[in-house]
């Protein structure tokens, strides 16, 4: 990471958002997702750009965050667009899990369960029957987890997606928070503004070598009173955001999210201006996740 | 299907579900899960208890006032515990009738070596803990949620009615934290006394003043385990605090309810003999000479594997250490067959309780906990 420039991409619909971050429309964001993905892998095609991080082979994760509730939730339909792009490189939909810690969660935020019907994308929680968190603890640093098994025993590689929101105890929930959902015990790890357990968690080797690539659903950003839903801290950009390298998204996604507080008249999220402190420590040299310095991240903006 | 019926039906489910492999691949062509879940979450709401001491805030948050964490809890968010969820500004605990774990067992196991010694104790807990000791033994119920344990349905009444029929003399909140099935203990205990049984509690006291106060009125007596004697050990082996678990035992103390102390004595992190006097010289001085103090031997477990078992030379160093520095009862624990498993008259030295184990026999103790040798009060609930 420290020779090269983490390029992070910044879509937005040629007109605007979509009409509704709530119902968004599915050919804009599957035209989004695509647009952003040939961008950060420097290339026309598609599929070619899907190979960069997957095979053809893979069997793909897509990790929503369904926590907040259906107004501040992954939209299902950036999740549908994207395991649909997915077939440019020959990924059939069985083959394709979109899925968070919980069945009801999930279904509040409209996603419909699906484990039986070969012909549709699966969608799947941890707390269904037969499925679970591994038995065995995976620990480094200071947290010791049970994983779950849909990122180690189902999915070869994964996309995490998570939502944009400020979050009172560690500043935001953005693509390294979104890990807490793929833990046993993430009620464990708030101490501390989340520091050093975010950063922790995606050390663990299962989740820092299936996380390939970071598509951040940033439509609908909670600026304010989060992780809970709060409707009038609430913008629509209509956003997504790409980017391999989860430290330099969340990075991004915190500037921006400074940015539209800031506009609100509302103080930074951190008092000094600066980054959330977990994702300093995830950039360290200990975790080498990616990279939180401004000048080493290629940050570019595009509209369809 | 009620709530009831679904734990049924979990349970026999779990069983295939813990022991198999292979991930998702095992559901195709199940016809069961998807149904299961639905049935159990819908029926879910409507069977939880409110929570108790926590206060509403702006914007539908809470502030649980359980214990001394105090977490400020969002809508849809749980605190440290992982057992009290806030939706939509109503704070819940997601634990009440729900036991994981339920077994008849020997007071002394406890251990509570001055209280009933030789009877049993219906012992039961729920899933989660407020602190996240890295030697737990029971971390695989107390440092999980409840949805991700194997759990029975088992009301408060019919907790008493288990209790009373295994002949138990006591029930036993224990093994994971009772602080945070605190709901289900408080109206446990109530029915249990009624059923004319005593209630014992084995917690780590990490709880506030309020809800503790109003336990001591349906509680006859606790073990606390003292974790260390440093704020350091507490926060960095631990994450909890050390001063409100001091503040509860002299809370306990004044109230009159009968209290033992375990400290588990772990290899270079709590051992030292400085620690060990502080820990007494408190002792003695706000909780006096007669509070039974247990130094357990540890063995390796959860994220502390790296250290070796106590060595027993350690144990007894300490040991020398407390009687010296004035408590009358001081035991080993955790090194079966050991002479300071037993109970000793502190005035004559006579040995009144032998143990070896859980064997126990009462040899020169008389009604009323009278050493036969001297005459002298041995402290304690005796029969």
């Amino acid at each position: 990471m420290a020779a090269e420039r983490s390029r992070v991409v910044l879509v937005r619909a040629k007109k605007g958002p979509p009409a509704s971050a709530a119902a968004p429309d599915a050919t804009t964001l599957r035209e989004m997702v695509e647009h952003g993905l040939r961008e950060l892998a420097d290339t026309p095609d598609v599929a070619a750009a899907w190979s960069r991080y997957f095979t053809r082979d893979d069997t793909i994760g897509i990790k929503v965050n369904c926590l907040g509730g259906p107004r501040i939730c992954t939209s299902p339909a950036l999740a549908e667009a994207t395991a649909r792009s997915l077939s440019a490189l020959g990924i059939q939909p069985k083959h394709v899990y979109v899925w968070d810690r919980s069945a009801r969660e999930l279904a509040r935020c409209g996603y419909s369960l699906n484990w039986k019907d070969p012909g549709r994308v699966q969608c799947v929680a941890t707390d269904i029957q037969g499925v679970d968190y591994e038995r065995d603890l995976s620990v480094f640093g200071s947290i010791g987890s049970r994983l779950s098994r849909v990122l180690t025993s189902t999915v070869s590689a994964q996309i995490n997606m998570p939502i944009l929101k400020d979050h009172g105890i560690c500043g935001i929930t953005g693509a390294l928070k979104n890990m807490f959902g793929a833990i046993h015990n993430p009620n464990k790890y708030h101490e501390d503004r989340c520091d050093p357990f975010i950063a922790d968690v995606n050390a663990l080797p299962q989740i820092r070598k299936k996380n390939r690539l970071v598509i951040f659903d940033a439509l609908r950003i909670q600026y304010n009173g989060g992780p809970g839903f709060k409707p009038q801290w609430v913008e629509e950009p209509g956003w997504i955001l790409l980017s391999e390298d989860p430290v330099a998204v969340d990075t991004v996604a915190a500037t921006l999210l400074d940015r539209i507080r800031k506009k609100h008249g509302l103080p930074p999220i951190e008092k000094d201006g600066g980054l959330p402190a977990y994702i300093r420590t995830a950039a360290d040299r200990e975790h080498a996740l990616g990279t939180a310095r401004w000048e080493s991240i290629d940050f570019r903006e595009k509209t369809l | 299907m009620n709530r009831r019926e679904f734990l049924t039906a979990s349970l026999a489910g779990t069983g295939v579900c813990m022991l198999g492999g292979g991930g998702l691949l095992r559901l195709r062509g199940s016809t069961a899960g998807g149904d299961l879940w639905n049935a159990a979450f819908a029926d879910q709401d409507e069977e939880l208890v409110e929570a108790r001491y926590y206060t509403k805030l702006e914007h539908q948050d809470v502030l649980c006032r359980l214990c001394p964490r105090e977490c400020r809890v969002g809508d849809r968010e749980r605190g440290y515990c992982g057992v009290r969820e806030n939706r939509r500004g109503v704070y819940y605990t997601l634990v009440y009738s729900r036991l994981c774990a339920e077994h008849v067992d020997p007071i002394e196991k406890k251990p509570f070596f001055h209280f009933h010694p030789g009877t049993f104790a219906y012992s039961i807990a729920t899933a989660g803990c407020n602190m996240n000791c890295k030697y737990c033994q029971n971390w695989d119920i107390s440092q999980v949620r409840p949805e991700q344990v194997r759990s029975v349905s088992r009301t408060p009444g019919e907790c008493a009615a288990k209790a009373k029929e295994s002949g138990a003399l006591s029930v036993c909140y224990t093994y994971s934290e009772p602080t945070v099935f605190y709901e289900y203990m408080y109206d446990t205990c109530g029915k249990a006394r009624a059923a004319g049984l005593k209630n014992i509690m084995v917690s780590a006291g990490f709880i506030s003043k309020e809800p503790l106060a109003d336990l001591c009125g349906v509680l006859d007596a606790v073990k606390i385990d003292l974790k260390a004697f440093s704020d350091s050990f507490y926060k960095t082996i631990c994450r909890g605090k050390r001063q409100p678990v001091l503040d509860a035992m002299k809370t306990l103390r004044t109230r009159g309810l009968w209290m033992e102390i375990v400290y588990l004595v772990v290899p270079t992190l709590n051992d030292s003999p400085e620690e060990m006097r502080q820990l007494c010289r408190w002792a003695l001085g706000e909780l006096g000479p007669d509070v039974p103090l247990h130094l357990s031997r540890f063995f390796p477990t959860y994220l502390l594997t790296n250290l070796p078992p106590t060595p027993v030379d350690t144990l007894e160093r300490l040991h020398g250490i407390a009687r010296e520095e004035g408590l009358h009862y001081v035991y080993i624990g955790n090194v079966p067959g050991h002479a300071m498993e037993s109970t000793y008259c502190h005035a004559c030295g006579t040995r009144v309780i032998k143990r070896s184990g859980y064997n126990v026999t009462i040899e020169r103790l008389a009604k009323g906990g009278l050493c036969q040798a001297c005459g002298t009060k041995i402290p304690g609930i005796w029969a």
